[in-house]
């Protein structure tokens, strides 16, 4: 039973890799509420779990993206100072609401957040690639810019960055929600680049994952002091995200900005009412 | 610095140089390796010894013990399987570090001394997360 049962955590981690990686947002928004949901594991570890998944997600992805200069690394590590106390201040809620049994009310606020950022995200949909914003002057200054080849347009595409500091303000708050919920906060990293940013939708994707595995190792360092953290849990789940999101690097690529945007979307939406669902229901 | 300087004609990560960015993909992949073949190693041990977890079991976690970095020492000199995933789990935390760190290094290398004060900030704050708020809430 204890190999059947490894051998289906690890399944669902490849799935929840999968998506993670081509959405950039590192699979927990998928992880978590399997987990709660499915196999009846009690929120707190099952944010602890993911969390350490999430690390091997964006390690995986990370390191083929920034061999193929999709990364940002530059872009990457400047907002990295946002995120990194943001997880700080969420995984400490986490353990705070937890204990206050408040988890409920912060997972049905961040649905309906979630929800409001749908129209900016669709409208862009036609874009492609994104059109360029004009910098601001830290932008400027710190030359957020690069360049990058697209193997679907079959050309160099240069971008700059666009408006520097609600960038880091989303950032701060995408900390914030990987901490409280053991997710990559993918969702508004990529939306913190793609629109505040105006990163093309594929830099900000592989930005987004570069990212991800510090941001989590803020939150676990925080998660693993509280006990919220299960080795024989979490063995298998990082395992099989390996493979997972190996997978969505080979195939992100090739597609085009439209394809990942109507990947990522749909997610969102699932993200949102699930989260709303497990609030009302209770079933965090 | 004008903006045409920001936007190179050929791929560019950021700034750092291919060859620093290579070596970085490779901290990222080494550290993950090492953590997934310990992960690896501890749950073949735990199979072979016929771990006794079940779908059942995952609800009350808090009858098993939770993972404890110091004990991992005395778990691989035993030659127990929970060791080896406590490792793979430290593996795993430190990589993102190492890369923050290697970061640092490099930028530094590069003489660009705003993303060598990023790095240094971000890699102070996840020691500080690690070694001193984390052990508060134990």
């Amino acid at each position: 039973m204890f190999l059947e049962l490894v051998l289906l955590l690890a399944a669902i981690a490849v799935a929840a890799g999968l998506v993670g990686s081509l959405a950039g947002i590192g699979g927990g928004l998928v992880l978590v509420p399997v987990l709660v949901v499915f196999l009846q594991v009690p929120f707190p570890e099952a944010v602890g779990a993911s969390a350490l998944t999430i690390i091997a997600t964006s390690t995986t992805a990370g390191a083929t993206y920034v061999e193929d200069r999709l990364t940002n690394v530059r872009v990457g590590m400047l907002l990295e100072v946002a995120t990194v106390p943001g997880a700080f201040v969420g995984a400490a809620l986490t353990i705070v609401a937890t204990r206050s049994g408040l988890t409920a009310v912060l997972l049905v606020a961040l649905g309906v957040l979630l929800l409001a950022t749908l129209p900016g995200a669709l409208s862009r949909l036609r874009a492609e690639p994104p059109a360029p914003p004009t910098p601001d002057d830290l932008s400027r200054r710190w030359r957020l810019g690069g360049s990058y080849f697209d193997r679907q347009l079959h050309r160099s595409v240069e971008y700059h960055g666009g408006r520097t500091r609600p960038a880091f303000g989303i950032m701060f708050g995408a900390g914030i929600i990987a901490g409280l919920f053991g997710i990559g906060g993918g969702v508004l990293k990529v939306l913190a680049l793609d629109r505040a940013l105006g990163l093309p939708v594929k830099v900000a994707t592989a930005t987004s994952n570069f990212m991800i595995g510090v941001t989590a190792a803020a939150g676990v360092a925080l998660l693993v002091g509280a006990g919220y953290v299960d080795p024989v849990l979490a063995a298998p789940l990082v395992v099989g995200s390996v493979v997972g999101s190996y997978a969505g690097t080979r195939i992100l690529p090739g597609l085009s900005n439209r394809s990942v945007r109507l990947v990522f979307v749909p997610i969102l939406v699932a993200f949102a009412f699930g989260l709303i669902f497990r609030g009302v229901l209770g079933w965090a | 610095m004008g903006l045409s300087d920001a936007t190179p004609s050929v791929a560019s990560s950021g700034s750092l140089s291919p060859s620093a960015t290579h070596r970085m993909a490779l901290v990222l992949r080494t550290g993950l390796a090492a953590a997934a073949a310990s992960l690896l190693i501890g749950l073949g041990l735990l199979v072979s010894a016929g771990g006794s977890l079940d779908l059942g079991s995952l609800a009350p976690l808090a009858n098993r013990a939770a993972f404890d970095p110091r004990t991992v020492g005395s778990e691989l000199w035993a030659g127990h399987g929970g060791g080896w995933l406590t490792l793979g789990l430290l593996l795993l935390v430190a990589t993102p570090v190492a890369r923050v760190s290697f970061g640092l290094y490099s930028f530094h290398a590069e003489r660009d001394p705003l993303l060598t004060r990023a790095a240094l900030v971000v890699l102070l704050l996840l020691l500080v997360g690690l070694f001193a708020l984390g052990p508060l809430l134990r």
